[in-house]
């Protein structure tokens, strides 16, 4: 396709991008609706499970990232008192516990999203919002 | 707690409830083996399990009693669990899995019985538990992978100069999961369970017209606790089907 057929219309088997654009969005919007009917048809004990699960997990964050830095600072003080550095690696090592915390937060918290995809996704906006995005 | 209670008339200590007794002291080779009132109550609570699975599906019947039904739920939900977690490849892990949630969640009811030792508000027990997980995904890693296991410490996309950095973070990340996984439990029993102690002390100590709130409070946050207690339980099963995917599948 030469670049002067780019104003007059697509070829064969070639796209618009408008067609394109539409396509998707009502792809999307079939999307939305089979998560909405996958939610609903979940019965409510399955969403109250769910719901249970997830307000536990949120509260089980917490643990990872003090484990995390009470971890990094118990190494790094026993290396300290190895090597007689005191108290170079056990500054390193706090922050690297923490970080190291954070990254299963992250990780726990991104598969429970990946869990919860669907009833998500189908959850109605928060009506105020287009407000805001103005 | 009430036959302590006579000797110090509420002067009982919150965390008195966590002690360990031995009830039959035993000794091998230097090391103190006694059987203890955790001891009890682990055997309990698995005869309490065997006992309730047997019974409950000696009928086996196609239209399941209530009994059965609750039996088959809690098959069911571990097995979902599981198969969600970790595919149907999964499901040979699932007896070991099944164990360690009924195993926890029948440890964290029986605490709840008033007057009940809880064997889960020991971070000895709850470590004991992880340290279980742990190692056995960790074998299981070394097994399905061989040398390879240790790429999951090495996460993909991430530029050569942050590897000095990213490596003992990754490290440092599956080092604590033990640790995170059995606080996690232990912290909350045995916080749950104080509170409820403190609390009681204050109905017993307050004079009558003010014991009403401690009392109120106590009502509610029992029924607080029981979920705790199933949340545990459940949050403990979920992150060993998560880390048991890690090291039979590889990927975080």
């Amino acid at each position: 396709m030469s670049a002067e057929d780019k104003g007059d219309g697509p070829g064969r088997g070639q796209i618009s991008p408008e067609d394109r654009e539409a396509i998707r969005q009502r792809s999307t919007d079939i999307g939305r609706q089979l998560d909405a009917v996958k939610a609903r048809n979940a019965p409510a004990d399955e969403i109250d499970r769910r719901r249970g699960a997830a307000f536990g997990k949120a509260f089980s964050f917490a643990a990872e990232l003090i484990v995390g830095v009470a971890f990094g600072a118990a190494v790094g003080w026993g290396l300290d008192r190895y090597f007689g550095t005191k108290p170079w690696l056990m500054v390193l090592f706090v922050i690297l516990g923490f970080a190291a915390g954070l990254m299963n937060v992250i990780r726990r918290a991104q598969e429970a999203e990946a869990q919860n995809a669907d009833l998500q996704r189908s959850a109605p906006s928060v009506p105020d919002d287009e407000d805001d995005d103005k | 707690m009430a036959v302590e209670g006579a000797q110090g008339a509420g002067h009982v200590s919150p965390m008195h409830q966590f002690e360990i007794e031995r009830i039959i002291p035993l000794d091998l080779f230097g090391h103190d083996v006694s059987f203890t009132n955790s001891s009890a109550m682990m055997i309990l609570a698995l005869a309490l399990i065997s006992g309730f699975l047997v019974y409950a599906m000696k009928a086996r019947s196609l239209v399941p009693s209530r009994l059965q039904s609750t039996a088959e739920i809690a098959y069911e939900y571990i097995a979902n669990m599981v198969r969600e977690n970790l595919g149907e490849d999964g499901m040979k892990y699932f007896p070991w899995v099944f164990t360690i949630f009924v195993f926890i969640l029948t440890l964290n009811l029986l605490g709840m019985i008033p007057g009940n030792f809880t064997v889960t508000s020991h971070i000895i027990v709850t470590f004991a538990l992880a340290a279980m997980v742990w190692l056995t995904a960790t074998a299981i890693g070394f097994y399905k992978h061989g040398v390879g296991y240790l790429n999951l410490f090495v996460p993909a996309g991430v530029p050569w100069w942050l590897m000095p950095v990213i490596i003992p973070i990754e490290l440092i990340s599956y080092f604590i999961r033990p640790i995170s996984h059995s606080v996690r439990l232990f912290a909350n029993m045995m916080a749950g369970h104080t509170m409820l102690k403190v609390f009681a002390g204050f109905a017993v100590s307050l004079p009558f017209w003010a014991k009403i709130a401690p009392t109120g409070f106590m009502v509610a946050f029992t029924g607080l606790e029981f979920l705790v207690a199933f949340l545990q339980a459940l949050i403990f099963t979920v992150l060993t089907c998560i880390y048991l995917n890690d090291a039979v599948n590889m990927h975080h």
